[in-house]
């Protein structure tokens, strides 16, 4: 039974605060992945977890221990990093036992432990070599038989997917995850990569700015994201943002397009009494039409197109929209080499998303708020 | 195209040996003809005045092995580059770690402490002797107005002369050999300490497992750098001590100075000069075979 819990945890380098007043908890068994921007103080949130940064203001706890101040040898973590840091003058086999011989195990169990790490990673034939005999994916099973070797209170994983090409790493997504399950052990995962998070994560925090955005499951986070910011990090390709007008029960986009909203978001709008909305519609839920079907569609020009096999990407522009704005559609099949062809863009109603332009904050959470 | 080629009548290289032959010149007049000159006087016995240089065969060499002075200068020059080798690196691996950590000020720090490499030989030899001069030096006036001694300390003496000028040679290229270390240090990744955090190995752990290794290059070269270094400097020893007091001293290259501009012997000079050349060789084969072995083994 290990949770982690971060308590108004603040740790500020010079003026630049990376992490701002934190307040979660990590369950037990659980796989929860810190999901941002680079730069935006995930990395730090690990190191303070593994105790290799003190916090400014806040506490920590490994269940109910108070870990604050403990140093990092004392707090049996295991982290795995983006470049593996694995100890280039050693030995794959000695790289794993590390850990092991600092704590003066004997020999013979020392053995015997890396190599059932070993094995379980699919490693144990390198064994004998230095890690710069070794391929990158190698390389970082190599780093996670060193931290699984030790049985840690907990995994801390900086991106340690990032440095794999991109075909083995889906491949690693999959077994990274299982090897989580089979050992039951809390893990935290960092990444800026929101197909990572929302592939393994059994919840993700997004951090942004030191600030924790939203902590929610993979489903909650793509259907009901709390701000623009979280709307827009999720989903590849990225949501679509269109500024509309609420006027007479209805939204106007660029004075002259007009949408009808569902009965609960009019009452939202209405109590809270906004004005200015933010439109978020994902790639997915945008279609095309050759000719105009419904009064609500929307004229616009097909300014690129990019094919991909299984799915087009279709960016659509109409100027009334915004000088440069582009509208990203999704079509699941593939889709006839038209640029500049006129077209009639249409929003499914059921799955659009709605944010209060001052705040940029969904609807329903400052609805849920108030 | 047959027009073009008519105009080039020269060839890229024949410009390139033309616009090369003054350098090529200067260097033949001031470097081979010089080492040329040497070597045959060192077979040779040379007088000046009447200027005659008479072939001599190895007799110069033989009577080096009979020169008991040239034995004493051998072994100030091995206790000279011992103590220079020593305090080098070991000050200069401490330097470069300082200047490693971050520090506020730190390019200003580093370029103070690369300042004593700035300065020629010449101003090092003047400045120690002067800081250590036994009637109106520096640190005697310290220690005097601090109250710590009595009586004026005569520091460069008999016994201590070689491990002063050690000392003042070492402050001379530590900053140098430091600024080597660093470029090495600078090669370590900063997740590897954090690992080895992690992992529970302690800081006398952590240097010898992650910071030894990847600045054991850095370490030989210095070693290979501070040794030559000191084994042929002549300034610090004619300007700070003049191989005194007594011939305490006279390193090899002193001697050699000696010989030459003071007894004039030109040919016994040049053939311990050769000997000393070939003694370097030697160590500098020793320190390169280890190195590559060293590389090797990884």
């Amino acid at each position: 039974m290990v949770s982690v819990v971060l308590d108004n945890v603040t740790k500020k380098f010079g003026k630049v605060i990376a992490a701002n007043e934190l307040t979660f908890e990590v369950k037990d068994k659980e796989f929860f992945v810190l999901l941002g921007p680079s730069g935006g103080g995930k990395s730090t949130i690990l190191n303070l977890v593994a105790g290799l940064e003190r916090p400014d203001k806040g506490r920590i706890y490994f269940d109910d221990e108070d870990v604050t101040f403990l140093a990092p040898e004392k707090r049996n973590v295991a982290m795995v990093f983006q470049t593996y840091a694995l100890y280039p003058h050693m030995k794959v086999f000695d790289n794993i036992a590390t850990p092991l011989k600092v704590m003066k195990i004997p020999k013979e169990e020392i053995k015997r432990k890396v190599k059932e790490a070993a094995e379980l990673l699919r490693i144990d034939h390198l064994l004998e070599r230095m890690p710069y005999e070794i391929s990158g994916g190698e390389r970082q099973r190599v780093a996670l038989a060193r931290a699984i070797v030790r049985n840690p209170r907990i995994f801390l994983l900086d991106e340690p997917l990032s440095n794999i090409d991109a075909k083995l790493r889906v491949y690693a997504r999959a077994e990274l995850f299982k090897l989580q399950r089979r050992l039951g052990v809390t893990t935290l995962y960092v990444t800026h990569d929101q197909a990572e998070a929302m592939s393994m994560g059994d919840r993700i925090a997004v951090i942004n700015q030191g600030k924790l955005i939203q902590i929610a499951t993979p489903e909650e986070l793509y259907h009901m994201p709390i701000d623009t910011f979280v709307g827009g990090f999720v989903g590849s390709p990225p949501m679509n943002f269109i500024d509309a007008v609420y006027k007479d029960k209805k939204l106007v986009i660029a004075g002259r397009y007009v949408i009808t909203i569902p009965q609960n978001v009019m009452k939202i709008i209405e109590d809270l009494s906004l004005n200015e909305i933010l439109l978020g519609a994902r790639p997915e839920h945008v279609s095309i039409n050759f000719d105009k079907t419904d009064p609500e569609d929307i004229e616009a020009e097909i300014y690129a197109i990019e094919y991909l096999g299984n799915e087009t990407i279709v960016d659509l522009y109409n100027k009334d929209l915004g000088e440069d704005k582009i509208i990203k559609a999704r079509i699941p099949w593939r889709f006839k080499d038209d640029v500049g062809r006129k077209v009639w863009m249409k929003f499914d109603k059921n799955n659009l998303y709605y944010f209060d332009a001052a705040t940029q904050t969904n609807i329903f959470h400052l609805s849920a708020k108030s | 195209m047959a027009k073009l080629k008519q105009r080039q009548e020269f060839s890229d290289t024949t410009i390139a040996m033309f616009f090369l032959a003054p350098l090529i010149i200067f260097l033949f007049g001031i470097i081979i003809y010089p080492m040329a000159s040497s070597l045959y006087s060192s077979f040779s016995v040379v007088r000046l005045s009447p200027y005659q240089i008479n072939f001599a065969g190895l007799q110069n060499y033989i009577n080096i092995f009979s020169d008991q002075y040239f034995f004493h200068s051998l072994s100030v020059t091995a206790r000279f580059v011992g103590e220079v080798v020593v305090i080098t690196i070991g000050l200069s691996l401490g330097i470069a770690l300082f200047l490693n950590e971050v520090l506020p000020f730190r390019g200003i720090i580093r370029a103070i402490i690369l300042l004593p490499y700035a300065l020629s030989e010449f101003t090092t030899a003047y400045t120690w002797r002067w800081f250590l001069s036994s009637d109106w030096g520096l640190l005697n006036g310290i220690l005097y107005r601090l109250g710590l001694i009595k009586d004026y300390i005569w520091f460069v003496n008999y016994e201590r002369s070689v491990e002063w000028m050690a000392v003042a040679y070492s402050w001379h290229i530590v900053p140098l050999c430091a600024f080597f270390m660093l470029a090495g240090l600078q090669t370590i990744p900063e997740t590897l300490y954090m690992q080895a955090k992690i992992d529970g190995i302690g800081p006398i752990g952590r240097f010898f497992k992650i910071t030894l290794p990847f600045i054991k290059y850095a370490i030989l070269i210095t070693l290979v750098l501070s040794t030559f270094f000191a084994a042929t400097t002549t300034d610090i020893v004619i300007l700070m001590t003049g191989g005194g007091p007594g011939i305490s001293s006279t390193t090899l290259t002193y001697y050699i100075y000696t010989v030459v501009f003071k007894s004039f012997n030109l040919g016994y000079g040049a053939a311990i000069s050769w000997f000393l050349i070939a003694i370097v060789l030697v160590l500098a084969t020793l320190y390169f075979t280890f190195l590559t072995r060293i590389g090797k083994a990884r």
